[in-house]
């Protein structure tokens, strides 16, 4: 079995295969159907087929760049759960569902996709929260020192921090005056009423 | 900007063939008056993403046994509560959604009404926000900030609705889908082309007889158009009836407010159509529709979670009486976190006839139908009080009609902002409701209980 060290999976994520870089179907130039290869990785790693409805939380829910970075860096993650060892690690169904429907959505959320294989702090979030998932931790590290170094690098908590700062008066601000001026204008055509 | 680059920034999608419908629809010798302009807005981009939508409706959502919030569902709330100020604020990150899902607080139409701008996400781009005001069924209108492409997905949500009663619609550029029908003293009326629905016609008029060169131009415009699908409030589609207007639509599709089982067969005989009962807000979109068997209103969309909660917030047993919770759904503006809509009802997980999976709402207590009269006898509807109020800096209103006519109306001003003049509102009140004596009260702290609406006229009057 592979050994479980950061700088071995980090190779393994700037390694990943085209298909898992390309664009998400439903977008332009769309080519991975990011459903199959969730709904194939989790029949393996689980045992179990996936069931329908969480495999529709794979498929494009807009056409918005924040779904796409979504899309993409539920790609990049399973890509490291296709790692050998985490593959073989049989991670608990509950436990990889909450990864891949709560914490990945929250980490996309903030980070762009690309992040993760230009920015190693990023590309090691995204590994410390699938060994997470896979109930795995690093060569030589425990349990407490896994989860304190996953403290150290979320990059959800620290936009939680600098969206408690200034740029929240300037966006609520900002959202204000768009309100007030698109008030002003008519809307959309709607066919009932409410 | 002349005027096609104005009906091509309302409807950038219009093509020769919409140009020509909407002359069909605004240049008919019986056209009602016009008092408006609105296209729908969308952008090429969107028609695959509407398209996808409605095979994810078509795929059919498949309920969770035990009911709880879909994959769907748990990812945009996950999103949401990285990026809406509101929730950020409330929610410590990274808690199990699925497992705790029951601490999550609840948001209601009141912190809507303070503060609409704290629940759009911070990264989503302005440049496509459209904002919608409330009717005013419910209470005085509040902004809803809303996104074209959320509000086209209502279309593949009527197709859906409308499949389930054995009804199709064939939209195409020479043919009018839908008329939406309304009568009060004032609104809007406009008319436009649907891009989403192969560009085919589109009108919002008023029934009221002011708006029409004659009075029997609302029947021979409606009847010339033959809409495939008509649309309005119980009230409206009463007043269809009245008038004797002889149509064939495929379907009629009652909103708003609750459709009376005697009202449905009446419509159903007389225009040989299934009825169908339509339950959506602006702020959540459309939550139900009727079943075809008449076992309640199947839940529709697969992206929001429906839950009934106890006035205390927490979840009641199942099957039993609550107020109706949405959270999710596909507005980008305003995704839903426990929003407490103020409706009442039932979730009935069992099997239906029908063989539709999704639950449904059962003995909804929604919006009953209100009617007050002005000094003259005219109707007056809830809208057209809210309408009349809308403008002014007023946070919620209670309005009453005693039984000799005389009115009472309270209002709690917006804090922040200052306090409306009583002769302001009173001239609002007294343009629709004439010499009818009416007083006026200022509440800091209108009661959450009170009834936005209410008549004690003697019915029939």
């Amino acid at each position: 079995m592979t050994s479980l060290t950061l700088s071995a999976l980090l190779r393994w994520l700037r390694e990943m295969p085209g298909a898992f870089r390309a664009q998400p179907v439903g977008f332009p130039g769309g080519e991975v159907r990011v459903r199959a290869v969730l709904a194939d990785l989790w029949e393996e790693v689980t045992g179990q087929p996936a069931p329908p409805a969480l495999l529709a939380a794979f498929e494009a829910q807009s056409d918005g760049k924040t779904e796409r970075n979504r899309l993409r860096l539920l790609l990049a993650a399973a890509h490291i759960l296709w790692h050998p060892t985490l593959r073989a690690s049989r991670p608990q169904p509950e436990r990889l569902r909450r990864f891949l429907i709560q914490e990945l959505p929250a980490m996309a959320a903030v980070v762009p996709a690309d992040s993760v294989l230009d920015d190693e702090e990023r590309g090691e979030e995204l590994i410390r929260l699938a060994l997470r998932a896979a109930g795995l931790h690093l060569e030589g590290e425990t349990a407490h020192d896994a989860e304190d170094r996953l403290k150290q690098v979320d990059s959800v908590e620290r936009h939680r921090v600098l969206a408690e700062a200034a740029q929240r008066e300037r966006r609520a601000r900002e959202v204000r005056e768009a309100m007030a001026r698109k008030a002003a204008e008519e809307a959309a055509a709607k066919v009932t009423r409410e | 900007m002349g005027p096609d680059d104005e009906l091509t920034r309302r409807t950038p999608l219009l093509d020769d063939a919409g140009r020509a419908m909407l002359r069909r629809l605004r240049e008919h010798p019986d056209a009602p008056r016009w008092t408006y302009a609105v296209g729908d807005r969308l952008a090429a981009e969107d028609l695959p993403a509407l398209d996808r939508f409605r095979e994810q409706l078509t795929a059919g959502p498949v309920p969770s046994q035990p009911w709880s919030p879909s994959p769907v569902v748990l990812q945009s709330v996950a999103h949401a509560l990285v990026h809406v100020p509101r929730y950020r604020a409330a929610v410590p990150a990274h808690l199990d959604l699925e497992h705790d899902w029951n601490l999550l607080p609840t948001t209601c139409r009141a912190d809507l009404a303070e503060t609409p701008w704290g629940f759009v996400p911070d990264d989503q781009p302005l440049d496509r926000l459209v904002i919608y005001r409330t009717a005013g069924t419910t209470g005085h209108p509040i902004a809803i900030p809303h996104h074209p492409w959320a509000v086209a997905c209502y279309l593949p949500m009527l197709e859906h609705a409308l499949a389930a009663h054995g009804v199709h619609l064939d939209p195409a550029p020479d043919t009018v889908a839908c008329a939406l029908l309304s009568f009060q003293v004032r609104t809007y009326t406009y008319s436009t082309v649907l891009s989403a629905w192969a560009g085919s016609g589109f009108v919002k008029v008023n029934l009221r007889p002011t708006d029409w060169p004659s009075p029997d131009s609302p029947a021979r415009y409606l009847a010339d158009l033959a809409p495939q699908l008509v649309t309005g409030e119980p009230v409206v589609l009463s007043e269809l009836l009245r008038l004797g207007v002889r149509l064939a639509p495929r379907s009629l599709v009652s909103t708003s407010l609750a459709l009376s089982a005697s009202l449905r067969v009446d419509l159903e005989r007389s225009f040989g159509c299934p009825v169908l009962d339509w339950y959506s807000m602006v702020e959540t979109g459309p939550i139900a529709r009727s079943c075809p068997v008449g076992h309640g209103l199947h839940l529709l969309g697969p992206d929001v979670f429906v839950e009934m909660l106890a006035t205390d917030g927490s979840a009641v047993a199942p099957g039993q009486r609550g107020e109706i919770t949405v959270s999710g759904g596909r507005n980008p503006f305003l995704p839903l976190l426990r929003y407490r809509t103020g409706d009442f009802g039932r979730l009935d997980h069992a099997p239906c006839p029908c063989g539709d999976p999704m639950p449904r709402v059962v003995d909804l207590e929604g919006r009953p139908v209100v009617v007050f009269r002005a000094s003259d006898g005219t109707p007056v509807g809830p809208v057209d009080i809210s309408r009349a109020l809308r403008e002014l800096p007023i946070l919620r209103h209670a309005f009453v009609q005693h039984a000799d006519g005389a009115c009472e109306l309270t209002v709690q001003p917006r804090p922040g902002d200052p306090v409306p003049g009583i002769s302001e509102i009173a001239a609002s009140i007294s343009a629709l409701f004439g010499t009818q004596p009416c007083t006026i009260i200022l509440s800091a702290d209108l009661p959450p209980g009170e009834p936005p609406f209410r008549s004690e006229l003697p019915v029939g009057r």
